[in-house]
C-alpha cells in the first residue's frame, strides 16, 4: 500500500489540512502568546503553564526609565530621517533605472545588493574604522548613515518596479494634451508610482527602526535606539522587561505593515482592478 | 482647419529604414488611413506627426508651416492610443479637463467644454466615474473626447479599435467616422485592418517596409491596386503568371489583347495577371467560349457563393458567384471579365 493512501480519503485529507494549519498557527502564535504573558507576569515558575501572579509593575518601570525614553526618542528621530534621506537618494535612481538607458544600468541595479552579500557585522566593522577617521563614531549622523545602508535596496528596487508599471502611453497622452516633461512627472508618473513608493518608504522606515547591529557598533554607548537598548535590558533585567519592550518595539511595525497592505491594495485599485 | 503634409520623411533604426522617404498630404477635413502589416512603419509615421519620434530626414507641415521643432506638448495634434489610454488615477472629468486646466481656462468654461465633448462622443454623465469603471469602448470614447476637447488641428488615431471585440469595433468605427465628419477635423488613422480602412477612409496609404506602396481612395485602391503587394493585401486576388507573346498577354490558358501601355515591354517579358474573384465568370461547360476548368468546391457564404476552381495551367483560383447561378462541382468553363496586368510588381494597365 502506498504511503500516501490517506490522501485518497476526503475526511482524512481535510483533517490533515486542519492539523497542518493549526500546527503552523501554533508555531507562529505560541511565542507571541508567551511574550504577552511574560509582559504581565509577576511570578511565573516551573511547572505552571500560566503565571502564578500578574502585575503592571514592570510596565510602570519601563515607562519611567530614563534610558527607555531616550531610546524611543533616538529611534523615532533616526528612522524618519533615514527614510527621507533614503528616498532623496534612491527615488531619482529608481526613476533613472526605470526610464533611462545608460551604460552599466544592469550592473548598478544588481550592485545594490552588494551590501547584503557579505556578513553584515564584518561590513560594519570595516565601516567603523572609516567612521573613526571621519569622527562619525558615537554621533547621530553616524547612526543615520549606518542605518541608511539597509534601506537602499528596497527604496530603489520597489519604486523602480513602480515606475516600470506606468505605461509610456499614459505619459505620452499627457505630453500630447500639453504638459511638459516635468509636469507629466508630477501629475502622471509620480502619482501612479506612489503606492509602490509609499510601500518602499514603510519598509525602509521599519528596516531603520529595527536595525540593531550597526547602530550598536556606531552609536553605543551614547546613542542607543530601542532595539539596541533591548540587548541591555534583556541582559540585565527580569524577563517581563524584555517582553514589554518587545511589544513596544513591534507596535510601530504592526501599524506600518497594516498601512503598507492598504497602500498595496490601493495601488492595484489605481491600476484599474477596481471591482473586478 | 488644417492641411497636413508629410515631406520625404525618413526614420532609421540602425540599418533598418522604419520609414523610408514617405511623402503624403491630407487635405483639410479628410481622413487618411495608414494601412499595412505590423512593422510597416505606419505607427512610426504617426508618432513622428505627434512629435514622439524625431525623423532623421524630411518635414511635417501643418498648413505649410513646419512643426518639426515643436515638442509634442506644443503641437496642435490630438492623439488617441491603442491601449492604456486614460489616466487611471483621475476620474473622467479630470481626464478630459487635464489639457484645458493646463491652459488655465476658467472653471465654468472647462466644465462646459468637458460636458460638450462627452456629449459629442455619446457619453453624457460619466464625469465622476473612474476609467476602471468604464468598458473598453467607453474608455476609447472618453479618450477621443479628451483629444477633441482641446480642438486640435490634426487628430491622430493609433489603432484605437484593435483592443475591442468585433461587434463593438464595427459600431465604434461608424461612430468615430460620424464624429470626425461632424467636427470636420483632419485625421490620420493607423490600422492593420483593411476592412476598417476601406470603410472609413477618404484616402488610404498602404505601407510596407517603410514605403508607401499606394495612396488612393478606397474604391480606386480596390479597383486598381498599384503593386502586387497592394493587390494581395486588399481583398482577394487571383494571380496568374505569364508572358507577352504574339502581341498578346498570355497567362496560363487566359489570353488578353495587349493594351497600348504594355507596348514598351519586350516580348517574352514575365508578367503577372491579377483577376478579382468577382471578375471570374463561371459557366457550364456547354457554353464553350471560356477556359476549361473544374469546380472543386462551392461554399455558400450567405449572399454569394465562394467557388474554388482548378484551372489547368494555373492551378487553384477563386471566384465569387451569385447564388442564382447554381454552380455545381464538376467541369465548367471560366472567363475573366476584367483583369490587371502587372510587370515588375507594378500595375501596367487594366485588361
Amino acid at each position: 500500500m502506498s504511503l500516501t493512501w490517506f490522501m485518497g480519503v476526503p475526511a482524512l485529507r481535510r483533517a490533515l489540512g486542519t492539523i497542518l494549519v493549526l500546527a503552523l498557527g501554533a508555531y507562529l502564535l505560541f511565542p507571541l502568546a508567551t511574550l504577552v504573558l511574560w509582559a504581565f507576569a509577576e511570578v511565573w515558575r516551573f511547572p505552571n503553564v500560566v503565571p502564578q501572579e500578574y502585575s503592571l509593575r514592570w510596565w510602570d518601570w519601563v515607562f519611567h526609565n530614563g534610558d527607555v525614553g531616550q531610546a524611543v526618542y533616538y529611534s523615532f528621530t533616526t528612522a524618519p530621517i533615514v527614510t527621507l534621506l533614503s528616498a532623496a537618494i534612491c527615488l531619482p535612481a529608481a526613476y533613472s533605472f526605470s526610464r533611462l538607458r545608460f551604460p552599466g544600468r544592469r550592473f548598478f541595479f544588481i550592485a545594490l545588493l552588494a551590501a547584503n552579500a557579505f556578513p553584515k557585522f564584518g561590513l560594519y566593522i570595516s565601516i567603523a574604522t572609516l567612521f573613526y577617521q571621519l569622527d562619525l563614531m558615537n554621533t547621530f549622523q553616524g547612526v543615520v548613515l549606518i542605518q541608511l545602508i539597509n534601506t537602499l535596496v528596497v527604496m530603489t528596487w520597489i519604486p523602480t518596479a513602480g515606475f516600470d508599471a506606468v505605461a509610456r502611453e499614459l505619459e505620452e497622452a499627457a505630453r500630447d494634451a500639453g504638459a511638459g516633461p516635468l509636469r507629466v512627472f508630477w501629475r502622471i508618473t509620480l502619482p501612479l508610482a506612489m503606492p509602490a513608493i509609499i510601500v518602499a518608504g514603510i519598509l525602509a522606515f521599519l528596516a531603520a527602526l529595527d536595525e540593531a547591529q550597526g547602530t550598536f557598533l556606531v552609536g553605543a554607548p551614547r546613542i542607543l535606539t530601542m532595539p539596541v537598548l533591548m540587548y541591555v535590558l534583556v541582559a540585565n533585567y527580569p524577563e517581563p522587561v524584555g517582553a514589554i519592550f518587545s511589544i513596544l518595539l513591534s507596535l510601530p511595525s504592526l501599524v506600518l505593515l497594516l498601512l503598507a497592505r492598504r497602500f498595496l491594495l490601493a495601488g492595484y485599485l489605481a491600476a484599474g482592478f477596481r471591482g473586478r | 482647419m488644417a492641411r497636413l503634409d508629410l515631406v520625404d520623411l525618413v526614420k532609421r533604426y540602425g540599418s533598418l529604414h522604419a520609414v523610408n522617404h514617405v511623402t503624403l498630404s491630407v487635405p483639410d477635413g479628410h481622413l487618411l488611413c495608414l494601412l499595412g502589416p505590423s512593422g510597416c512603419g505606419k505607427t512610426t509615421t504617426l508618432r513622428m506627426i505627434g512629435g514622439f519620434i524625431t525623423p532623421d530626414e524630411g518635414d511635417v507641415r501643418i498648413d505649410g508651416v513646419s512643426i518639426l521643432k515643436e515638442p509634442p506638448e506644443r503641437r496642435p495634434t490630438g492623439m488617441v492610443f491603442q491601449r492604456y489610454t486614460l489616466w487611471p488615477h483621475m476620474d473622467v472629468w479630470h481626464n478630459v479637463a487635464f489639457g484645458l486646466e493646463l491652459r488655465h481656462k476658467p472653471r465654468n468654461e472647462v466644465d462646459r467644454a468637458v460636458r460638450a465633448a462627452l456629449d459629442l462622443v455619446g457619453l453624457p454623465g460619466v464625469e465622476r466615474r473612474y476609467p476602471s469603471q468604464l468598458s473598453g469602448g467607453q474608455q476609447q470614447r472618453v479618450a477621443l473626447a479628451r483629444a477633441l476637447v482641446l480642438e486640435p488641428r490634426i487628430l491622430l488615431l493609433d489603432e484605437p479599435l484593435s483592443n475591442l471585440d468585433a461587434q463593438l469595433r464595427l459600431r465604434m468605427r461608424d461612430e468615430i467616422t460620424a464624429i470626425q465628419r461632424r467636427v470636420g477635423i483632419t485625421t490620420v488613422f493607423v490600422t492593420h485592418d483593411q476592412e476598417e480602412a476601406l470603410s472609413i477612409a477618404d484616402q488610404i496609404a498602404v505601407m510596407q517596409s517603410g514605403v508607401v506602396e499606394q495612396l488612393a481612395s478606397p474604391s480606386e485602391l480596390y479597383a486598381r491596386p498599384a503593386t502586387l503587394f497592394v493587390a494581395t493585401f486588399i481583398g482577394t486576388m487571383n494571380l496568374v503568371e505569364g508572358t507577352l507573346q504574339d502581341g498578346q498577354v498570355a497567362a496560363g490558358p487566359f489570353r488578353f489583347a495587349l493594351p497600348p501601355e504594355a507596348r514598351r515591354l519586350s516580348a517574352g517579358a514575365p508578367i503577372v495577371v491579377g483577376i478579382r474573384p468577382e471578375d471570374l465568370a463561371v459557366c457550364s461547360s456547354s457554353e464553350s467560349s471560356g477556359v476549361p476548368a473544374s469546380v472543386t468546391q462551392a461554399t455558400d457564404l450567405g449572399h454569394y457563393l465562394r467557388v474554388t476552381l482548378d484551372v489547368p495551367g494555373t492551378g487553384t483560383m477563386v471566384a465569387f458567384a451569385q447564388k442564382s447561378e447554381r454552380i455545381a462541382v464538376g467541369s465548367c468553363t471560366v472567363c475573366a471579365r476584367s483583369a490587371l496586368l502587372y510587370a515588375d510588381d507594378r500595375l501596367v494597365a487594366p485588361l
